[in-house]
């Protein structure tokens, strides 16, 4: 068995609720579900890397934020948001968020529309 | 005090492509405001054959959608291609976006505007904001349905255009670009 270490890390509270909901439903843990999609990105990153394509790092940056739409079609060489959006899901990659501060008073605006 | 003009809600491309995969482009009617859809955005769509193009024409005609004109796509469509290069389409779905924003806020009296895009779109995107107009995100409207009790889970729409984008498996990684 591999060598294990503790880290200390933060996680949305929400994640961590419906990581814990799939971890009982699949009789495992949320550790054993990090570790499999921690395992996922680190391997598809080194495997692209050692064949020269940037392209899952491309995808990455655009998900951290750090690369915008734009740049991030140009560099892929791709021509639309859907194939972006394509190529976001099959990468397992989530979209770039804004905080969830951001998304609530944009949530509260819409109630104050509604009232 | 109660605010009654009129709200109209303009979808960009990529919540319209979202809710394409979670089979859920009707929830935009869920708060009764009339939607519009700008033409530049449309043909973004739709232009070329996607997993959603179709869909996303067949919606915007089913629900007899208005479409918004606007000078910048008449000018996209008069500028021909020039030999085999493509015309130059970069940025100019923001355009035509920043031209209606301008357009509505000029009407008197100007409707609420509530524009809806995805998350990164609004943190890149510098639109000159009118004050008539709203900048959304689409997990921003999803949540409010939800809180409105208009939808069942926001989550589930997201995750459910994730999965079916996840089956989608006609496109590939393209190579590397660009090419050495």
């Amino acid at each position: 068995m591999a060598d294990t270490v503790n880290f200390t890390g933060a996680v949305e509270r929400e994640l961590l609720k419906r990581a814990k909901i799939i971890a009982a439903k699949s009789d495992t843990s949320v550790n054993a579900l990090f570790n499999a999609e921690l395992r996922y990105l680190v391997e598809t990153f080194e495997a692209a890397e050692a064949s020269g394509n940037q392209n899952f790092k491309t995808l990455l940056d655009f998900s951290l934020g750090r690369v915008d739409d734009q740049q991030a079609m140009a560099t892929l060489g791709i021509d639309g948001p859907e194939d972006l959006f394509l190529l976001m899901t099959q990468a397992h990659l989530p979209m770039p968020r804004l905080p969830d501060s951001t998304t609530q008073s944009m949530v509260d605006s819409l109630r104050s529309l509604a009232k | 005090m109660r605010d009654d003009r009129t709200i109209i809600l303009l979808p960009d491309a990529g919540p319209l492509i979202t809710l394409a995969y979670a089979h859920a482009l009707d929830v935009v009617f869920k708060p009764g405001w009339p939607v519009h859809i700008v033409d530049m955005v449309l043909y973004e769509l739709t232009r070329h054959q996607t997993p959603t193009s179709k869909a996303i024409a067949e919606w915007v005609e089913r629900n007899s959608i208005p479409v918004v004109p606007t000078k910048t796509f008449k000018h996209f469509q008069r500028v021909p291609a020039a030999g085999n290069e493509p015309r130059r389409k970069a940025n100019l779905g923001e355009l035509a976006i920043q031209e209606t924003m301008n357009e509505f806020a000029l009407n008197d009296p100007s409707p609420i505007c509530v524009f809806l895009f995805e998350d990164h779109k609004i943190a890149r995107a510098s639109f000159l904001l009118p004050d008539n107009c709203r900048k959304v995100s689409t997990r921003a409207f999803l949540i409010f349905l939800e809180q409105q009790g208009w939808l069942a889970s926001a989550a589930d729409v997201e995750r459910q255009a994730i999965q079916n984008g996840r089956n989608f498996s006609q496109l590939r990684f393209p190579p590397s670009f660009p090419p050495s």
